[in-house]
């Protein structure tokens, strides 16, 4: 077929359409042509392709087909989905005979990549390009740490360098020292040499403290609760500059931000890092919502939000899970496990302000029988299956 | 005259105009604020002060012809009103949209030439939504594009980081596809003069029971497997109706429910991962369906290829059952019920050459 010269589209044009198209179709059509093969690959289409996608966020589903399911039949699945249906959620890869252990919350995605703990080893993968990359396993420490003390990894994103790095806390392995090790492994390079290192000052210059809560990292850094110097004393947030490598300890507004441990909520609200303090195991009328308002300044602002009692009736689970905020401020909900019984799933959102909460039906998790009967959902009555919400899930096509 | 028509003429003569010449040399006469859209036009007469006249008329990129022109013009008066709701301007936008895609690629040249980007972002968001869920070919003539990766790239092996037995299957799969590849390159030369030979399946059986000619045997044999693969990814295509996560689903429940019939392929499958030649791991369904990985990537690629092997193989044994896609699975049924040793034989041979 004979193509004539002047029917040929303009690289920019050309990149103007690809730029539009998912993340999944991208990969497909690296195979269409030279031209296509080199733009797709090129750093400055995957740079632009993500902060288009930034701005088209989706939420990155994701939840397993059961603790007891047996290990050659374990499934990871991860989905797509819009924030406001109704369209179907978009499967983009299921990982296989995995032990995904449960996490301390540290499922959601950064930038693109997502962080899970598979025992004993850190795994990070990204969905839009499926790559998969397994940490090397952490040095051997004494599990000297009382409980609820929460050690482990979480991925951060530094925007400023573009850097990916993995933070692990591991009890120190000096004798007769209780503090909290830190090694950073900065996913860069070959593979192979990764490595994890410690961090500067690791262990005169950092207070001894007991990390209770879960990770979220926000606009380069990685904050969770502990208590300092020891559990029970006084409450802080640690906030661990990715790029940095540094540490710093923000006085917590209130014990109340770390009273539930494990089960103490941080989110990112309005870009800022917000704790919200409920009864986690049991309905609820209100919350209170405690705002970071100013980083430098260790400031924090509080509102108390009155919550419907109404609502709870509405829903089947009384375990909620506060993945964020979408982008027009309203605070998710969204149920921490799978219904037993086949239905839809539902997230919903709660208006700050008007104190108004809306539902949304995310399409094709799992409510449909077929699926989930061939994947072996619920076979047994104590059976669960937590389902894990990154709310603005960008689509990255780096290769790590 | 009537008043109306006087005070429209007047209008008229004090509105000012710039001249546009289309690439196709058609002058045009424009209203001077539709025209101050474009930047390109707006530089040309702030700086050079050319477009006033019928004469010094601004001549537009090559890529906007008369046609392209009338219905830019048309957009663009359409969006100046600033009187317009953006529910108007939507569904305006909707069946502005509305052309072929021959139409719709030059009207995004053209806008992207002229700089007009609300136009190059309208044009390129239908234009992506219009190739996304298509296979590579459509993709190709939509666009105009060259097929100018080579078979091997496009079988580049996958980075098997989880150690996954899905994507080690797949990067042997390409292997030995690449290698056949050569080896099909090869053969060529070598069928060339041994063109003609027409066989029924009969014939087959006795020369490999016989013992003849190796080459001949193992060419053939090895397009009766390349044909097995071909009828179970055949097959695998067949569902890709909505969500490809469906299609791993049903394959699941395949190897699951081994009883069930819906292609009769399925059963094959499970027959032939008794046998111990090197092909029965490709076939496990659960390596293929679950993970995604194989489906997206190596579908319309690996279809095309097969699919012109198919008709190779047909030709060559001169069959009258291999017609359609449906009949031929047929052949598959009498490779396996035949004889289960003319696979074994098959198989067997296969790696020894390899």
């Amino acid at each position: 077929m004979k193509r004539k010269q002047i029917d040929h589209i303009p690289l920019d044009l050309l990149v103007e359409i690809l730029i539009r198209l998912p993340a999944k179709s991208l990969i497909k059509f690296k195979t269409v042509s030279k031209i296509w093969l080199s733009i797709i690959l090129s750093r400055v289409f995957i740079d632009s392709f993500v902060s288009i996608s930034s701005t088209r966020s989706r939420f990155l589903v994701a939840f397993n087909n059961g603790v007891f399911a047996k290990r050659g039949e374990k499934r990871l699945f991860f989905f797509s989905s819009s924030q406001e249906g109704p369209e179907s959620a978009n499967h983009y890869m299921t990982l296989r005979n995995l032990d995904v252990s449960t996490l301390i919350g540290s499922c959601a995605s950064v930038h693109g990549f997502m962080g899970c703990q598979i025992s004993p080893r850190y795994m990070i993968c990204n969905p839009s390009t499926r790559q998969v990359i397994l940490l090397p396993t952490l040095p051997i420490s004494p599990e000297r740490h009382p409980s609820p003390d929460i050690r482990g990894t979480c991925l951060g994103y530094d925007p400023v360098s573009d850097q990916f790095k993995a933070l692990s806390l591991i009890s120190s392995r000096l004798r007769n020292h209780d503090h909290v090790e830190h090694l950073v492994l900065t996913l860069k390079g070959d593979k192979r040499k990764y490595s994890w290192r410690q961090i500067q000052g690791n262990y005169y210059s950092i207070p001894p403290y007991s990390p209770v809560t879960m990770r979220v990292c926000i606009r380069g850094k990685v904050y969770y609760g502990a208590w300092t110097p020891k559990f029970g004393m006084e409450p802080v947030i640690v906030c661990f500059d990715v790029r940095s490598e540094k540490l710093t300890f923000i006085k917590a507004p209130s014990r109340d931000v770390l009273f539930w441990q494990s089960d103490s909520l941080l989110l990112e609200y309005k870009g800022k890092l917000a704790s919200i303090v409920r009864y986690p195991f049991d309905i609820f009328d209100s919350f209170d919502l405690w705002i970071l308002e100013d980083v430098e300044k260790h400031e924090w602002s509080k509102q108390t939000c009155a919550f419907p009692l109404s609502w709870w009736d509405s829903v089947s689970s009384l375990k909620m899970s506060f993945p964020g905020t979408n982008k027009a401020g309203e605070l998710i909900l969204a149920p921490r496990y799978l219904d037993h019984q086949v239905g839809p799933y539902y997230i919903f959102y709660y208006n700050v302000e008007t104190n108004n909460i809306r539902r949304v039906r995310l399409q094709g998790i799992a409510d449909d029988e077929e699926f989930r009967h061939s994947y072996g959902f619920g076979k047994t009555i104590r059976e669960s299956h937590a389902v894990y919400i990154t709310p603005e899930h960008v689509e990255n096509l780096r290769v790590l | 005259m009537s008043e109306s028509d006087l005070a429209i003429m007047k209008r008229e003569m004090m509105q000012s105009y710039i001249w546009l010449k289309t690439a196709d040399g058609s002058i045009q006469r424009v209203e001077q604020e539709i025209a101050m859209f474009f930047p390109m036009i707006c530089q040309e007469v702030v700086y050079k002060g050319v477009g006033t006249s019928k004469n010094h008329a601004i001549s537009l990129p090559q890529q906007v012809n008369q046609a392209v022109f009338s219905l830019i013009l048309d957009y663009c008066r359409f969006h100046k009103v600033p009187g317009r709701s953006n529910k108007e301007r939507k569904s305006y936008d909707q069946k502005f949209i509305r052309m072929d895609s021959k139409m719709l690629r030059e009207l995004a040249s053209a806008a992207d030439s002229l700089q007009l980007k609300p136009l190059v972002d309208l044009t390129c968001r239908t234009l992506a939504r219009t190739i996304e869920g298509k296979p590579l070919e459509e993709i190709r003539e939509i666009l105009n594009l060259p097929d100018d990766l080579t078979e091997e790239e496009k079988l580049e092996p996958l980075k098997n980081t989880m150690d996954d037995p899905g994507i080690r299957l797949l990067n042997r799969l390409n292997a030995k596809k690449r290698k056949e590849l050569k080896e099909r390159e090869r053969l060529k030369n070598v069928e060339v003069e041994e063109h003609a030979v027409e066989r029924s399946v009969d014939d087959l059986i006795s020369f490999i029971n016989g013992g003849d000619p190796k080459v001949v045997k193992t060419s053939k044999g090895k397009k009766k497997n390349k044909k097995k693969k071909n009828k179970k990814i055949v097959s695998s295509n067949d569902k890709e109706g909505a969500e490809d996560f469906h299609d791993k689903e049903s394959h699941d429940l395949h190897s699951k429910q081994q009883g069930v019939e819906e292609t009769g392929s399925g059963i094959r499958e499970v027959e032939v991962a008794n046998l111990p030649s090197t092909e029965d791991d490709i076939f496990t369904p659960k390596s293929w369906s679950e993970d995604g990985y194989i489906d997206d990537e190596i579908d319309p690629v690996m279809k095309e290829m097969l699919d012109r092997e198919i008709e190779d193989f047909a030709r060559r044994l001169n069959s009258n059952w291999v017609r359609s896609r449906g009949q031929e699975r047929r052949p598959v049924h009498f490779s396996m019920n035949g004889n289960g040793t003319i696979r074994r034989h098959i198989g067997y041979n296969l790696d020894v050459i390899m």
